[in-house]
């Protein structure tokens, strides 16, 4: 058994894979990597399964000692990462002997890093997933965010002598949308303002949605939702402020407020990737016209 | 793509979203929950994901989705309507703020209105919203209060609430814009179980008053909605 121990857990460093599937019906959310891409590149670096849970830091880096022997990845924001001090390369595999510290510090690319390590992290499997559920308290390791002193722990596998060296895909201020069931209740103003506006990324965003400050939308008048219906993540709501919500990962499973869009999925992926006050614009794209 | 389809009889309109979701809209007065549990059920591999509210069914396309599979979901059998379990749901009703807003914005006193809806038959309507959260339909149209427009940041676990022409189990802690009327010592989630809810759709409960030892006792004993109800 592999162990590191946690000297500083970051911002919000959390155990998260792919995510869970099919419970959306209960409202039990899918959870998981929020750059989805960037967690599988980190596996698959060290021949790990792309599945392969790994350590989603957000906006801070943590700083981990490791007790044992092992190869780990890094690949997603750039967090000025060292081991022992020296600057260290993501996106590569890297060779970890014990008693290393690996540091890092604030994103000087991107929002979220993740770590990969050889084998699989010892995390609470709930309905299928590793991943961390900070509202039930499931997944990962007790349900929560990683804390200072926690030890993580993996299985061992075989280390590889593979060299694999992946590129991070090129950060994307730039989403593209398509039409939500509820796009025609926006007025034209507002349809050309919301793909013409530069949005910033309020501070208050989380893991459950993702909420933009821009010149108000509004809606036609005498229309409205009278009934919750369903929603997925990456479906973006407009509340009567008029400022939309990206929902995440971590989202309800149904809501009130009208789904005037949503963002293709690799588009989910680049946002994870855009920091609080950073900006986005939105493009839509024509639904008919995709491959 | 748009058209519609008709599950059991059942006509809906479909909206299909390129190759990422589908929206199945009722088209009658009648909950679609149902429609909705019996295609989760069928475990098509083309669906990631199946939700349903009462006037709508979103299905997440997985990679194998092919138009043709949409015969297939017309060809969804009903989950047969079993017989439906009564259940006793115990309550103690709590001082607050909110009976406030029930009691002025139905003009009921709360000794009225806690006879009323203690003589009302709930019957779960759907999941959705957070985890555990239950809405019952059954709620008389003078028992109704607005939501808030401005939620509350913290509704404890197990609150009983009632929202529109909703009543509501809040299983864990939340935000909400519910009024709560009181709270259940009983839980009704347990997620080591899938499916998670201990409640199914159509069961059919009813509030029993409830006073402070035997919500303790109650609380105690660590008995869920079933095992209170003599069902495991």
């Amino acid at each position: 058994m592999g162990s590191l121990k946690v000297i500083k857990p970051g911002l919000l460093t959390t155990i998260q894979d792919q995510g869970r599937q099919g419970l959306l019906f209960y409202a039990i959310p899918r959870c998981g990597a929020i750059d989805r891409q960037a967690s599988s590149q980190a596996n698959l670096i060290l021949g790990n399964p792309a599945s392969y849970p790994t350590l989603e830091c957000t906006g801070l880096a943590p700083h981990l000692r490791f007790l044992t022997k092992t190869q780990i990845a890094i690949s997603g924001a750039e967090m000025d990462w060292k081991i022992n001090g020296k600057d260290i390369a993501t996106n590569k595999t890297l060779n970890i002997e014990p008693s290393d510290i690996l540091t890092g510090a604030v994103p000087k690319t991107g929002f979220r890093s993740y770590i990969a390590i050889k084998g699989l992290i010892e995390a609470h499997n709930f309905a299928g997933s590793f991943s961390t559920d900070t509202y039930l308290n499931a997944g990962g390791i007790a349900g929560r965010p990683i804390t200072k002193n926690v030890t993580i722990e993996w299985k061992d596998e075989p280390l590889s002598d593979t060299n694999m060296e992946l590129k991070s895909p090129a950060l994307e201020n730039t989403l593209q949308i398509y039409a939500g069931p509820e796009y025609d209740f926006l007025t034209e103003n507002a349809m050309a303002k919301l793909i013409s506006q530069i949005y910033t990324i309020r501070t208050d965003s989380n893991r459950t949605g993702i909420r933009l400050q821009g010149k108000e939308l509004s809606i036609r008048t005498n229309i409205n939702l009278t009934e919750s219906v369903p929603v997925l993540s990456g479906f973006i709501q407009l509340p009567p402020s008029g400022q939309p919500i990206i929902l995440l990962n971590d989202c309800q499973s149904t809501g009130g407020y009208p789904r005037i869009a949503y963002l293709n999925k690799s588009s989910i992926y680049k946002l994870g990737q855009v920091p609080l006050n950073g900006k986005i614009k939105l493009n839509i794209c024509d639904l008919n016209q995709r491959s | 793509m748009s058209g519609s389809l008709s599950i059991n009889r059942i006509v809906m309109d479909y909206k299909i979203y390129g190759r990422d979701f589908i929206i199945l809209k009722a088209k009658g007065q009648s909950s679609v929950t149902n429609i909705g549990l019996s295609i989760l059920n069928q475990k098509f591999d083309f669906l990631e994901e199946v939700i349903a509210t009462e006037t709508e069914i979103l299905l997440k396309l997985s990679s194998e989705f092919e138009i043709s599979d949409l015969k297939r979901l017309s060809e969804v059998e009903l989950v047969a309507t079993r017989n439906a379990r009564t259940l006793e749901l115990p309550i103690q009703f709590q001082e607050s703020d909110d009976w406030n807003r029930v009691t002025e914005l139905t003009g009921m006193t709360e000794q009225a209105y806690k006879e009323q809806i203690l003589k009302t038959k709930f019957t779960v309507g759907m999941f959705g919203f957070l985890p555990g959260f239950i809405y019952m339909n059954g709620l008389a149209s003078e028992l109704q209060v607005p939501r808030k427009k401005v939620p509350d940041k913290y509704i404890p676990k197990n609150s009983v609430a009632v929202g529109g022409k909703y009543m509501g189990i809040y299983s864990l802690p939340s935000p909400g814009g519910w009024s709560v009327i009181g709270r259940t010592p009983l839980s009704i989630m347990d997620i080591n179980e899938m499916p998670p809810s201990l409640l199914e759709l159509a069961d059919q409960i009813s509030l029993v008053n409830i006073f402070q030892p035997e919500y303790q006792d109650l609380l105690n004993s660590e008995l869920n909605i079933l095992t209170y109800n003599g069902l495991t």
